[in-house]
């Protein structure tokens, strides 16, 4: 990461994490070294370009209007950057249907993406996967609450402790992990129907602040970070 | 006996005898050989672990985001992974209710990869997966580490059998 996150708020770490390790955004992040965080505008751009990303990565794939299963890109082509950047396939285009039906499918979908013959690249998509929707659920989407349950659902035990941890920050309650230990199948289960009932936005919306504290925090770095 | 008192512990399913346990960067075909991919990411880690110890600002922010990256995915860590606590090791042994395996290993803390250590020195961001102690042994688990002794647990209370010795 480009910012140090110790004894800041637990929530910038995440968004760091998500921010610094998505390629989309080095650009700005660069430019966000030079930024002052009062000013009028940089939070906006930031903004902006996560609510792209964010539904750039969460859109599902119309299969009906593409005749070789691919995304149809509505209004313009995707740009050579963005093409190279995203040489591996989306998470989504893993799945067929919507965050909601594979939450209500908790029996079957259990632990879909950790078994050991999986292609490895649908490994490191669901970790990208991950950190867009870290972004999309700190900018308040619903939407991206139920994305992480879907993650938290069919992801390696690893990934679930990530994202329970990260849910407990964000919308409170117990985390069952006080203990030192991974989290059980019924803890797992658990959060997936809390997730699954999940319906409020406004209290999620910590994205403008964060962005703010991530300017800061730049700032305080020096010249030598890349 | 490896006349090391260091030890860490591993949570698994099955156990042999002669089992080799190895890292997933070895058990994963990224359509290159494994073993050079995983000789790759152990020089690439040990490049970043010492220039952040040289004190490079840059590389420490690559160092904290490929050990959140080794831990969040399955197949690119080039170490076996294990823990410092025995609760961490047994509740992955015990996952899903079913009894399991916890090895307790032995040797050399210099020639493992100490995840935690690693974030306490240099205030690393580690999330949820700090709390998993995580201590990662290059490549496969042989000298100069040994599995000392191998326990099975069961779930609901039932008490440890040791297997091993």
């Amino acid at each position: 990461m480009r910012i140090d996150t110790s004894g800041r708020d637990p929530l910038l770490g995440y968004f760091a994490w998500a921010f610094d390790n998505l390629p989309e955004f080095d650009g700005l992040a660069n430019l966000l070294k030079f930024a002052d965080s009062e000013a009028i505008g940089y939070a906006g751009y930031v903004r902006d370009a996560i609510l792209r990303v964010y539904f750039d990565e969460t859109v599902l794939a119309d299969r009906s209007l593409s005749p070789d299963g691919r995304r149809a890109y509505l209004g313009q082509p995707p740009s050579l950057s963005l093409t190279l950047a995203r040489s591996t396939t989306r998470y989504v285009d893993f799945l067929a249907i919507s965050p909601y039906d594979y939450l209500g499918e908790a029996e079957t979908q259990f632990g879909a993406d950790d078994v050991d013959a999986n292609d490895p690249r649908l490994d490191s998509t669901a970790y990208r996967f991950m950190l867009v929707n870290f972004l999309g659920a700190l900018d308040g989407y619903v939407d991206a609450v139920s994305w992480l349950g879907v993650l938290l659902l069919r992801g390696n035990l690893n990934r679930r402790l990530t994202i329970i941890g990260f849910l407990v920050t964000l919308i409170g309650g117990e985390s069952d992990l006080a203990e030192p230990t991974i989290p059980s199948t019924e803890v797992v289960l658990e959060w997936v129907n809390r997730v699954r009932l999940f319906r409020e936005g406004p209290n999620l919306a910590h994205l403008e602040r964060l962005i703010r504290a991530y300017i800061d925090a730049t700032g305080s770095v020096g010249d030598e970070q890349r | 006996m490896t006349g090391f008192s260091f030890r860490v512990y591993r949570g698994q399913k099955s156990w042999f005898g002669q089992m080799t346990v190895s890292a997933p960067s070895l058990r994963t075909n990224f359509g290159h050989d494994p073993g050079i991919l995983t000789e790759q990411l152990l020089l690439m880690l040990g490049g970043l672990v010492s220039r952040t110890r040289s004190g490079e600002v840059g590389a420490r922010g690559f160092l904290e985001n490929k050990l959140l990256y080794l831990q969040q995915t399955r197949h690119e860590s080039p170490f076996v992974s294990c823990s410092h606590e025995w609760s961490i090791a047994q509740s992955f042994a015990l996952y899903g209710n079913t009894p399991g395996y916890v090895l307790t290993i032995s040797g050399d803390p210099a020639s493992g990869f100490d995840f935690e250590e690693l974030r306490n020195s240099y205030s690393l961001f580690g999330d949820t997966v700090s709390h998993l102690k995580e201590f990662g042994v290059p490549r496969r688990l042989g000298s100069p580490f040994v599995v000392e002794c191998v326990d099975l647990v069961a779930p609901f209370g039932q008490p440890a059998v040791r297997v091993k010795p």
